[in-house]
């Protein structure tokens, strides 16, 4: 019987249909079946980078789903991959930026990123996960600045010289004793063949926490309710970076499908529109419909939206609301 | 025509508009005070497409129109005003007087909505 995960072949381009089938079956959930479809249209086309492109996506997505890092870790693999044969590709480097700085290494995503910036200096979510790059060295080198001579016995799991690009992974048990040795089954090297990324950066990731974004989201979910004071408010929507809603206070009981995907499709576009304006980059939006004001506000690792009654004094709900902002902010 | 064009004429003359426009919901220009035309369809463009987002969302919450949307940005704001079947944009500076700004673009956009020429 024949596979029924095999496309039908008709298109011009070699992959295609292989890249069809196995985004209609990403859309429809079926991840295992996606990856299949991935595999066998890179039997037959091994050099295709958008194959790979795409594999990393469904891995990624599965790490979401299941919060296995192996996945995360296979995608990084196909992104390397993808890079080896298109070394240009943005979505490419994107992502693999975005796992390297899930697993802290640092300096990998900043090379990366440098990349990507050189080509396309305005670009926003490079420059922004740049400056997360920064902010988080800084505040490590504040924390390191003051010797402590006497502190401290000698870490047991620095490793001499690391000359590979390691992937750690962290399982709980794992990481609830940190002095616990790394043994080598768990270090895989993902060196890409030909990558000029950093050296001295290993890729740690930890199964059983969130990333840096995440935890920022829930640090800033926390604070939310601190907005519940403002006059009129008829609901808080905090939507990630991915268009997903990551928490909600809604009071008046608005469409909680509807509205976060307004929120980032306009978010989107309201970030595409400025920047190609030459309008710099979007810091806030404020959408005046039947349904409330909508104030978009980027905090950076998320979408801030707040729905706020049209008959509410706006000018003194955004005084407070930027007070309240540089509060959470901080 | 000449009362979008003046109406147009008398909004950015305001001392806090840049410059301003008027567009189709899918992008064509009605009207314009940007001298560079090419400049002008560019943000024709994308603000067409903003404003085709939030009436698509706004269409499945059962409402066909919305007042206002107004982006800040770290080089300005950018205003774009509901006029039924086309939108006017305003460019202004970072630091104006919003009130005055609404107040321009509302009377504005009241006389073109009253010359009933955009109703297609």
């Amino acid at each position: 019987m024949k596979n029924n995960t095999e496309p039908d072949g008709k298109s011009s381009e070699p992959g295609e249909d292989y890249l069809k089938t196995a985004k209609d079956l990403k859309k429809m959930n079926e991840l295992a079946l996606a990856i299949e479809v991935c595999d066998k249209g890179l039997e037959k086309n091994p050099n295709d980078s958008n194959i790979y492109i795409l594999k990393s996506q469904i891995q990624i997505d599965k790490f979401k789903k299941d919060k296995n890092p192996d996945n995360l870790k296979s995608a990084l693999l196909n992104l390397e991959k993808a890079l080896k044969f298109n070394p240009q590709s943005y979505i490419a480097r994107i992502l693999a930026s975005q796992i390297y700085l899930k697993g802290k290494a640092y300096n990998k995503a900043k090379s990366m990123l440098a990349g990507i910036l050189k080509s396309l200096p305005d670009d926003e979510k490079a420059s922004s996960m740049m400056a997360f790059i920064i902010k988080k060295e800084e505040e490590k080198a504040r924390a390191t600045a003051p010797p402590e001579p006497e502190k401290t016995p000698v870490k047991a799991a620095e490793p001499p010289a690391p000359s590979q690009d390691d992937i750690i992974i962290k399982n709980e048990d794992e990481t609830a004793g940190e002095n616990k040795e790394e043994s080598g089954e768990a270090m895989v090297d993902t060196r890409p063949e030909e990558n000029n990324l950093g050296d001295d950066d290993k890729l740690v990731i930890d199964s059983d926490s969130d990333n840096e974004n995440a935890a920022h989201l829930e640090a800033l979910s926390d604070k939310l309710t601190m907005f519940g004071r403002l006059e009129g408010l008829e609901a808080i929507f905090l939507v990630d970076n991915d268009g997903q809603l990551f928490k909600s206070i809604n009071k008046s009981g608005l469409d909680e499908n509807v509205i976060p995907s307004l929120v980032f499709n306009l978010y989107k576009a309201s970030v595409m529109g400025v920047r190609r304006v030459g309008y710099g980059s979007f810091q806030r939006g404020v959408l005046t419909a039947p349904i409330g004001t909508i104030i978009l506000v980027n905090v950076f690792y998320a979408i801030l939206t707040l729905v706020i009654d049209n008959d509410s004094d706006l000018g003194a709900v955004e005084t407070r609301i930027q007070r309240y902002l540089g509060e959470v902010m901080q | 025509m000449s009362t979008i064009k003046s109406t147009l004429g008398i909004l950015c003359s305001n001392d806090f508009v840049r410059s301003g426009l008027i567009i189709t919901k899918d992008g064509m220009i009605i009207e314009s005070a940007i001298e560079n035309t090419s400049e002008a369809e560019t943000l024709g463009a994308f603000m067409s497409q903003i404003v085709l987002t939030i009436k698509n969302s706004l269409s499945e919450l059962g409402y066909n129109e919305f007042t206002r949307y107004v982006i800040q940005s770290s080089k300005g704001q950018v205003f774009l005003m509901d006029l039924g079947q086309s939108v006017m944009i305003a460019l202004t500076d970072l630091d104006v007087d919003i009130a005055k700004v609404n107040i321009a673009l509302f009377q504005a956009a009241t006389e073109i909505k009253k010359s009933g020429r955009l109703d297609i």
